[in-house]
């Protein structure tokens, strides 16, 4: 909130006029100094922007939810396609409540943004807001880290067995050649 | 009610008391100052009428006629306050005669600081969306001073912020942010939720992260940077009253009261006055 140098010429101009403040309108506007305004934590900061970009993907994973449940029960699964199935199945179980939980926290994540000037600074019920953002987001990202992990397990898994084909390939054409070149 | 209106001379002639010698009597029978080794209220009255600045110097002392610019009214009123407040075991005491005002007024004259003296109304913590900041204990005070019969004696209330030298110029927007420095203990609250987030994420993370995201959360948990504290603000609460019958404008004599302050540091729950 600012008083302008144009507003104070203005209240020079009338000097007749005063604007008046009562103890109780004030005590009804006053908050505890406690409990006021300060910058947030850079790490809360972070944290409230990455809960952001995670619940907007927890949003888009659940979209694209029934074709994630078709893919857990590909041959691309060597290990815990079934853990990954069974969870993919609890979430869509589960998804009235989830997009609607989800779509809270994008709404209430947009209004404390603009409430907080990006992140900027508020008074501690924003902070905690912003917590509960954190939280939110993690619990999106939950879902999405575990599937991940899942896919990664089975791709390093799938290099592996390339890798291990390519090198017994390669072995066994060496030894193929060789028995060649000595026969 | 307090008898300041006249002093008895040896004569017998009745001489009323100068507006200075008024304003210091009634100060003296209220009771204690605020602060008067820091002068807290840098008062921006008439010649003479201050009992900070010109306590002392009484027309009486001189030999010359004493000042009456005070009305008789306003005296009365004046008295009326310090005696209610007496009463109710209110600290609350005049500081000084001055006319009233609009906006804020700049104070350069102080020590160590600056001071913003604004109408209430028109102080931009008044309008601010997140309330207007009071330490708990000095928010106590003032519902006291709001249940007692002193609440509507004040026709007008200023806040008087101090503020860093030089940090605030006459004709640039008054910002609250420059009144009131961030509140520690949301800063230090902040750091904690943080902190916890830090860990909860790396949690969340944990299945691509593996045994390396714990120990990161943990020493992220573990992390607790010292806070910095910026140097106390310490605001005042005035409160001002004009003649009997006479109009709230600018530019109209007032005697103002001191009502409460309060400080802007680490220690919220010390007592500010």
């Amino acid at each position: 909130m600012v008083l302008q140098p144009q507003q104070q010429e203005q209240q020079e101009l009338q000097p007749q006029k005063l604007q008046r403040a009562t103890l109780p309108q004030l005590l009804e506007r006053a908050v505890p100094y406690e409990e006021w305004r300060a910058p947030f934590d850079p790490k809360l900061r972070v944290l409230t922007w990455l809960a952001g970009a995670a619940l907007l993907a927890h949003l888009l994973f659940l979209a694209g939810l029934p074709w994630f449940l078709r893919a857990s029960h590909s041959d691309f699964f060597l290990v815990f396609g079934g853990t990954l199935h069974g969870l993919l199945l609890w979430i869509a179980d589960h998804i009235p409540m989830l997009l609607a939980l989800n779509i809270v926290a994008l709404l209430v994540y947009l209004w404390l943004a603009w409430r907080t000037q990006g992140m900027r600074a508020g008074r501690l019920d924003w902070h905690r807001l912003a917590f509960g953002e954190v939280v939110a987001g993690a619990a999106g990202a939950f879902p999405l880290a575990v599937s991940l992990f899942f896919i990664l397990l089975n791709l390093v898994l799938w290099i592996l067995i390339i890798f291990f084909g390519i090198c017994l390939g390669l072995w066994f054409l060496g030894a193929l050649f060789e028995a060649l070149l000595r026969g | 009610m307090l008898k300041l209106q006249v002093k008895p001379r040896s004569e017998g002639k009745v001489v009323p008391l100068s507006d200075a010698a008024w304003l210091e009597g009634l100060l003296r029978r209220a009771g204690a100052p605020v602060r008067p080794d820091e002068a807290p209220v840098p008062v921006v009255g008439q010649a003479g009428l201050s009992a900070i600045e010109g306590g002392e110097r009484t027309a009486e002392a001189e030999g010359m006629a004493p000042e009456l610019l005070i009305p008789s009214g306003l005296r009365a009123r004046a008295e009326r306050i310090v005696a209610l407040s007496r009463n109710e075991g209110l600290p609350v005491f005049p500081v000084a005669v001055a006319p009233l005002f609009a906006g804020w007024r700049l104070h350069t004259k102080g020590k160590h600081y600056d001071y913003v003296f604004c109408n209430l109304a028109e102080d931009p913590l008044f309008s601010d969306p997140d309330g207007f900041p009071i330490p708990a204990h000095t928010l106590q005070h003032l519902h006291r001073l709001n249940r007692s019969s002193l609440a509507r004696c004040f026709d007008l209330l200023y806040v008087v912020h101090e503020v860093e030298k030089g940090s605030i110029k006459e004709g640039e927007p008054l910002e609250a942010e420059r009144l009131v420095p961030p509140s520690p203990h949301v800063r230090r609250a902040s750091e904690r939720l943080g902190s916890l987030g830090t860990v909860l994420w790396l949690g969340t993370a944990l299945p691509l992260l593996g045994g390396a995201g714990l120990g990161l959360a943990t020493a992220a948990g573990l992390a607790m940077i010292p806070l910095s504290l910026g140097l106390g603000l310490d605001p005042l609460l005035l409160g001002a009253v004009v003649a009997p019958q006479r109009p709230i404008r600018v530019g109209e004599l007032a005697v103002w009261f001191y009502l409460t302050h309060w400080r802007y540091t680490a220690e919220e729950g010390e007592r500010g006055g």
